[in-house]
């Protein structure tokens, strides 16, 4: 069965939290280690996987792998995700001469190893899924999120051949993903969410659906996150005509998922600082409580952070998550 | 006069060439530049801003037209030196320590110098020693930006360190509300970037 299926015939509401760094809190060590060492990425998600027996495990988010294989300079601390320092493109010609490198080299094998290795011990009914930028949140990377958005209005040729560089490149690193045991890969494309809607849907959603195209059968999915878009976005995220979308504070979910099709998965939405770091336990069990009973008539829906948990969440809080019930 | 509305419009539309040109002609063909500003750029920048609040324009666009006024600006200022023009006030702006999101800020910064103000913009990751820089180049407004849940509680602490100079501090950004404001003790909160204006017009007895 894919996740797709499996999430709909579910009698419970599924849980799918994006967290990988609090597995930190279980296993020990750093984040920095966790995105450069494969074997203690997969200490942390064992550790979570042994605590909350989910179907689910998912790799870290680590949205600078891809920048980085590229050639943009990434900052590292030992508890915080990495991030770009700088831009690595600054105009059309830098543009049309970047050469898009193999995915098989930098720190995305991390992400490959620690899938493959999650994948050998998999159960049945149980789905492995795989992490990694949009093609849209890649280009602004690489050019710089604000100039990406600039040139998006100014230069849209530019802006389109940066977007397919990303294309070609995110189309083998998921291909590398599927070919480890992936269920299913989870594209994270914040930076999409700041478009205006006909924007995201020409600029995002239309190379989601090539992705989709080249990699998506009937035991792989995309899981299409983004969580700057609101509720006026939504036709134009389901226009990369994919079935699972996880979405952030910004969008109604509740809203979402009695709007899409019933065969459509809309995951979301607890905030990770204000749910999963900040909040005390009752208002983590309450605010999941609400988002359950408010969505208790679909079966498409997932109950969700709205985007990457902190490495300093509370294990309180994660687990208020998994025990609030209808 | 039909000039200032193309300028209006080319800011708007986030054509950055063509402001140049058409301010660049109105100040040679002896327009005065008060009201090249007030008549074309300031007004550009309010519409906008208001129709960004109402979500019929987004970031892209809000991005494209700061340019194109930053390009009219550019132009326009040294006149305005020369005239003896008086900015409405100096302020001075940064995103807070440990925080690297200046998306929102510079709308601020252009918002603010479209209404009129002199901005000096220190940029991201700011302590307060870069706040006390801004002061020292003569602003009388802290603007204070944070995007992260975890770099705003460094708000409080330049609050309270301005508190006893006598320099206000106003805060905002995608966290930060007015409950926050009012608990840190900061002179004013805005949500969005037209509201920083008019928080700032009312805080320094202004109208733009
Ligand atoms: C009076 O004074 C005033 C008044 C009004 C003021 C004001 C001051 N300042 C702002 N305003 C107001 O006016 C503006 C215009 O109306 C508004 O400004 P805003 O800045 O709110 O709005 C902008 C116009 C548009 N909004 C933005 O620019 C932010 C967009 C999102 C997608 C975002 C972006 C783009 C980025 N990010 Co970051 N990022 C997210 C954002 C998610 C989202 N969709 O909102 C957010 C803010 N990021 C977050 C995180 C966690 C992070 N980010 C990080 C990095 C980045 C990028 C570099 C990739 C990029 C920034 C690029 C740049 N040059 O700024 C990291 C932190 C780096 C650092 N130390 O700062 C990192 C830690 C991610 C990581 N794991 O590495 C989250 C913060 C969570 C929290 N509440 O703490 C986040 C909400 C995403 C999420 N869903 O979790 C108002 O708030």
């Amino acid at each position: 069965m894919n996740i797709i299926d499996f999430i709909l015939r579910s009698s419970e509401t599924q849980r799918l939290p994006v967290a990988v760094y609090p597995g930190l809190l279980l296993s020990g060590g750093t984040v920095r280690e966790i995105t450069s060492d494969w074997a203690l990425q997969l200490k942390a998600i064992k550790a979570l996987q042994a605590r909350y027996k989910s179907p689910f495990a998912l790799t870290a988010m680590d949205l600078s792998v891809e920048a980085e294989n590229f050639g943009a300079k990434v900052l590292f601390s030992e508890n915080e995700v990495p991030t770009i320092d700088g831009r690595l493109l600054t105009n059309a010609e830098d543009i049309e001469k970047i050469k898009v490198p193999s995915p098989d080299k930098g720190r995305g094998i991390v992400q490959i190893k620690t899938l493959e290795a999650l994948a050998k011990e998999k159960k049945s009914d149980e789905f492995i899924l795989g992490g990694l930028i949009g093609p849209y949140s890649l280009a602004g990377r690489l050019f710089g999120i604000s100039e990406f958005m600039e040139i998006t209005l100014l230069e849209p040729e530019a802006a389109h051949c940066l977007i397919k560089k990303a294309v070609e490149h995110q189309i083998k690193y998921a291909k590398m993903f599927k070919e480890a045991g992936a269920d299913a890969v989870f594209m994270a494309e914040p930076a999409a969410g700041l478009l205006w809607p006909e924007g995201l849907r020409d600029f995002s959603s239309v190379y989601v659906k090539e992705i989709a195209a080249e990699l998506e059968d009937e035991n792989f999915k995309i899981i299409l996150h983004n969580c700057g878009c609101t509720i006026e976005h939504l036709d134009a995220v389901l226009a990369s005509g994919i079935s699972f979308f996880h979405f952030g504070k910004p969008t109604d979910v509740v809203k979402a998922v009695h709007t899409v099709p019933d065969n459509i998965i809309i995951a979301g939405n607890l905030d990770p600082m204000e749910m999963f770091v900040q909040a005390s336990v009752e208002e983590m069990k309450s605010k999941a409580e609400e988002l359950l009973s408010q969505t208790a008539d679909k079966r498409n829906f997932v109950l969700s952070s709205g985007c990457d948990i902190p490495p300093n969440a509370k294990l309180a809080n994660l687990d208020a998550f998994y025990a609030a019930e209808l | 006069m039909a000039e200032l509305q193309k300028i209006k419009e080319a800011i708007m539309g986030g054509k950055r060439e063509e402001v140049s040109r058409l301010v660049q002609a109105a100040l040679t063909a002896g327009d005065s530049p008060v009201e090249i500003l007030e008549g074309g750029m300031i007004p550009a920048m309010r519409e906008i801003g208001d129709k960004f609040s109402r979500n019929e324009v987004y970031v892209p666009q809000m991005l494209i037209a700061a340019r194109a006024m930053q390009a009219g600006l550019a132009l326009v200022e040294p006149v305005l030196a020369q005239t003896g023009h008086q900015p409405l006030g100096k302020l001075c702006i940064g995103t807070v320590k440990g925080d690297l999101h200046d998306i929102g800020k510079n709308l601020v910064a252009i918002m603010l110098k479209g209404a009129g103000y002199e901005v000096v913009d220190l940029g991201v990751n700011c302590d307060i020693n870069k706040y006390e820089e801004g002061i020292k180049q003569g602003a009388n407004v802290v603007v204070c930006s944070a995007l992260l849940t975890t770099t705003m509680p460094y708000m409080k602490d330049v609050v309270e360190h301005f508190k006893s100079k006598g320099v206000k501090v106003i805060i905002g950004g995608a966290p930060v509300t007015q409950n926050y404001a009012d608990q840190i003790g900061a002179d004013g909160y805005s949500e969005d970037a037209n509201g920083a204006v008019k928080l700032v017009d009312r805080l320094l007895g202004k109208t733009a």
